[in-house]
């Protein structure tokens, strides 16, 4: 137990700690500096990912390869190690299927497109998998892949464009907001949600983070998310998410769930009182979200 | 006679002479200016008359020629199969006899011709190119000539065939002009010795509603594996099955890669245009780009579909699943829209806030735009979901008790419902009953309630759909009245925070004239009656329809789709009821 706590004692401080400006006090360089689970990476046998199969996928109605079925089906502690082994391996090594395996009408940019979301896809029902657990190891990968992934070769990166990377990381974000009893989830997810360093998409991420950030600390995650609204340097696209993601804390239907309606509804209140007030300039789309949070937060 | 104005562009009334065209002092007459009366039986000598079914009774006639200022003739695009050859007649070189897809076009005999000469000419350029007008086997014009002599017009009246490549596209409204002229002289001693101009138009394609009477359903029959869909076809085929007079087209599913999304890969649509013993019509698919390197049910319409009086438009465009056809859906007749109008989904973020842009492509959108009389199509939200489609949201059914505000009624997903009776499961002290009792993974109504994610991202949807029957009120006229809320639950999809129905979805059914083949949703039981059928049936009771649950779970439900997605409808046309002045050429003001 101990050994698990300890570098996930290290990621929070670091990312807990000022901006950055320097790679070797990134909390990329430090998560993979005090990760001990890619060595395990070419060892794994991989299972039965029959997500990753054009056969299989294809049937589907939106095409789009997805492992997190396989995955769940796995017994917990197989799950993990498969989940950290699918964001650690390259590309390369990742069990995708054979070039025959895909319809012989499709051309080379079409099958190139289809490997591209078959990687996207590992990685992304990894960090699925990885979110919903509470095994020790998970905490430590989310906080890698939010952090960038940086300990990654890079002939991954060249595997997918900047979308892909942007993509898995907001997830990784989003993910890593259900750590929810986890001291100093809400203040990483806070400095990359007001990181302008990032991209919208991983800021929003972040926000959808703290919007599941229902446990101990919502009101933390809740002040987070007023503030990151309010901000008039936060560009629309995260301030929306940011909107969205505090109608989500305060989900009603989620509070009772959890059996504690009082604490939800005070939230709720809380939460309204503080998104009331439009700012001047607000866009059309930044307004048009915040009527839509004002009313979930009845 | 009536011919564009060269000054003011519009329909002059021109005297007919042997010499000189006259216009009225000011230049343009007004209709009770001249031309009042029936036609002449016989033109005066050397006058240029075009004849075209301007009073859509089917025949060319003299009598169209009283009309022919106020009314447009009308025409078909020939992207039909008439002989057989396997493509698209208008790609044929020469001209098949038996053709009935082209529009007869009547040169009026020119008495006193001598040594005049007569020729018709296309415009504007877009008509140019999208049209042939054949004087038997020749052409006269087309995209090489907008403008060629007829032969033999001295001698009796000449029947033209005009033939359309296409239909109204973004840029072509349809509309052709043909311009006949009696030439005299040569070269540069050429005088017009008469004119005439008629107009005729493209039909639109019309896709019709879930109201409108079935013909066939197409479904893709998968009898082996895992996902096999013979529960579906049983329902299908045996009582209480489909309605009499409903045919069933099962395609091969062995043939198109294990693709059974028959809905997604084309729309039917119809063309119209008045005929001598009654409206004819060519069914005509809208074919949806949907790349699965033609292997897939994107090889369905030109490769076993296409053929006599069933043909196909292909806007093309970039890829995206909302294209597919259980992303484009038509409302009922209301008040403000006579034909429906037409409904698509797409977007800009996710239930999570996250930016995640996707919507039908635009070639697709202005194809149906282009069509006029279903649109403007308008866009609801469906980016937040994983296949991006209208039908897992909502779908339209008859209202056929007539209780209701409109003869229809709109079967809409409800998260809430789905929740508040797992809820009431519970407080019956029944948190243990399941949810896809006997599926591989299966739940507790308790399990469900105290899953606090899974629940706030159904909050988030019932937020959104409650977003889009707003819309739908709004952009139809509808009565909140019209929507019966039926319960289906949402979960995550895949990694792109998009999700799709967690039970079968119950709004995606298939409405064949009275009955409903609905998907079981699988809810939990009390006293032996699934809560979530009883609610659907609820919901439905005053309609008068027949509500059959069909087992989708593996072969659809499972796949991210169900009974909708999985099948395919052709209807009859608004002109083939009875009712003639339902034809659009009757309604819509051109």
């Amino acid at each position: 137990m101990n050994s698990a706590r300890r570098p996930l004692a290290v990621l929070l401080a670091l990312a807990l700690s000022p901006p950055l400006t320097a790679a070797p006090t990134s909390p990329a360089a430090l998560a993979s500096s005090s990760s001990s689970r890619s060595s395990t990476v070419g060892t794994t046998s991989w299972p039965p990912l029959s997500g990753l199969q054009p056969a299989v996928y294809l049937r589907k109605r939106n095409h789009d390869p997805d492992v997190t079925a396989d995955l769940r089906a796995l017994p917990a502690e197989r799950r993990v190690d498969v989940a950290l082994a699918l964001l650690a391996a390259p590309a390369r090594a990742l069990p995708l299927a054979d070039d025959d395996a895909y319809p012989a009408g499709l051309d080379d940019k079409d099958r190139a497109r289809l490997r591209r979301l078959e990687v996207r896809a590992a990685r992304t029902g990894a960090l699925l998998v990885l979110g919903d657990s509470d095994d020790p190891r998970a905490l430590p990968a989310l906080l890698r892949a939010v952090a960038g992934d940086a300990d990654r070769a890079d002939a991954n990166r060249a595997d997918a464009d900047r979308a892909d990377a942007d993509h898995v990381t907001a997830l990784a974000a989003e993910r890593l907001g259900q750590q929810r009893h986890v001291p100093g989830v809400t203040a990483a997810l806070q400095r990359v949600a007001v990181d302008a360093a990032r991209s919208d998409a991983v800021r929003a991420g972040a926000c959808a983070g703290l919007g599941r950030h229902r446990g101990r600390f919502a009101e933390a995650a809740l002040d987070a998310l007023v503030g990151i609204a309010a901000d008039k340097q936060t560009p629309d696209n995260v301030v929306v998410a940011a909107l969205q993601a505090t109608a989500n804390l305060g989900s009603s239907w989620a509070w009772q769930a959890d059996g504690d309606v009082a604490r939800g509804a005070a939230l709720r209140a809380q939460a309204r009182a503080a998104l009331s007030v439009a700012r001047d300039d607000e866009p059309l789309v930044v307004a048009a979200a915040r009527r839509a949070t004002l009313r979930r937060l009845r | 006679m009536r011919v564009p104005c060269p000054s003011c562009h519009s329909f002059v009334t021109v005297a007919l002479v042997l010499d000189a065209l006259v216009l009225g002092s000011s230049g343009c007459v007004d209709d009770a200016g001249g031309d009042s009366g029936p036609p002449p039986a016989e033109p005066p000598p050397s006058t240029a008359n075009l004849l075209v079914d301007a009073d859509h009774d089917g025949e060319v006639a003299a009598a169209d020629d009283a009309v022919e200022d106020e009314q447009r003739a009308t025409f078909l695009a020939n992207v039909d199969d008439d002989n057989g050859d396997g493509q698209r007649d208008r790609q044929d070189r020469t001209l098949n006899p038996l053709d009935e897809d082209m529009t007869e076009v009547v040169v009026q005999r020119v008495r006193g011709l001598k040594d005049a000469r007569v020729f018709v000419a296309v415009s504007p350029r877009q008509a140019v190119e999208r049209t042939r007008l054949w004087q038997g086997d020749r052409v006269v014009t087309g995209a090489q000539a907008e403008r060629g002599e007829v032969e033999g017009a001295g001698d009796d009246d000449v029947v033209l065939r005009l033939e359309a490549m296409t239909g109204r596209t973004a840029d072509w409204d349809g509309v052709v002009t043909l311009t006949l002229t009696v030439e005299a002289g040569e070269g540069d001693d050429t005088t017009v010795v008469s004119t005439d101009v008629v107009q005729l138009r493209a039909a639109p394609v019309l896709f019709p509603d879930n109201l409108q009477p079935p013909r066939r359903l197409f479904v893709v029959d998968i009898p082996r594996g895992e996902d096999h869909n013979r529960a579906l076809m049983a329902a299908l085929r045996t009582t209480p099955g489909l309605p009499s007079g409903v045919e069933i087209y099962a395609a091969d599913g062995d043939a198109y890669f294990f693709d059974r999304w028959i809905q997604d890969s084309w729309e039917l649509g119809t063309q119209v245009v008045p005929g001598k013993a009654g409206p004819r019509e060519m069914t005509t698919a809208l074919q949806l780009e949907r790349n699965y390197g033609g292997q897939g049910l994107d090889a369905f319409v030109p490769g076993e579909w296409l053929g006599a009086d069933r043909g196909f438009f292909y806007p093309g465009g970039a890829p995206s699943s909302h294209n597919y056809g259980g992303n484009l859906e038509v409302s009922p007749p209301t008040t403000l829209h006579p034909f429906g109008r037409l409904l698509y989904g797409g977007g800009t973020s996710t239930l999570s806030g996250a930016r995640n842009v996707d919507t039908m492509n635009e070639k697709q959108v202005a194809f149906l735009n282009a069509q006029e009389v279903q649109g403007p199509a308008v866009e609801l939200s469906s980016e937040w979901l994983s296949v991006g489609h209208i039908d897992e949201v909502f779908q339209f059914v008859p209202d056929r008790d007539g209780g209701g505000a409109h003869q229809f009624v709109v079967v809409i997903a409800s998260p809430a419902l789905a929740r508040a009776s797992l809820l009431a499961a519970q407080q019956a002290g029944r948190g243990d009953a399941v949810v896809f009792a006997g599926r591989a993974a299966s739940y507790t109504a308790d399990q469900i309630l105290a899953a606090p994610n899974f629940l706030a991202l159904n909050e988030a949807a019932q937020a959104r759909i409650d977003s889009i029957q707003t819309e739908l009120q709004t952009a139809l006229g509808l009565h909140e009245d019209v929507f019966r809320a039926v319960p289906v639950l949402y979960e995550e999809a895949d990694s792109d925070g998009l999700v799709v129905a967690f039970n079968p979805g119950i709004q995606n059914l298939v409405t064949v004239g009275d009955r409903l083949f609905v998907p079981d949703p699988e809810g939990p039981e009390l006293d032996g009656q699934d809560v979530w059928q009883q609610a659907t049936r609820a919901a439905l009771a005053d309609t008068g329809l027949d509500v059959v649950f069909v087992d989708v779970f593996a072969s659809y439900h499972e796949l991210f789709g169900e009974a909708h997605c999985g099948t395919n409808l052709e209807r009859a046309p608004w002109t083939m009821l009875d009712d003639p002045s339902t034809a659009w050429w009757n309604v819509i003001d051109e």
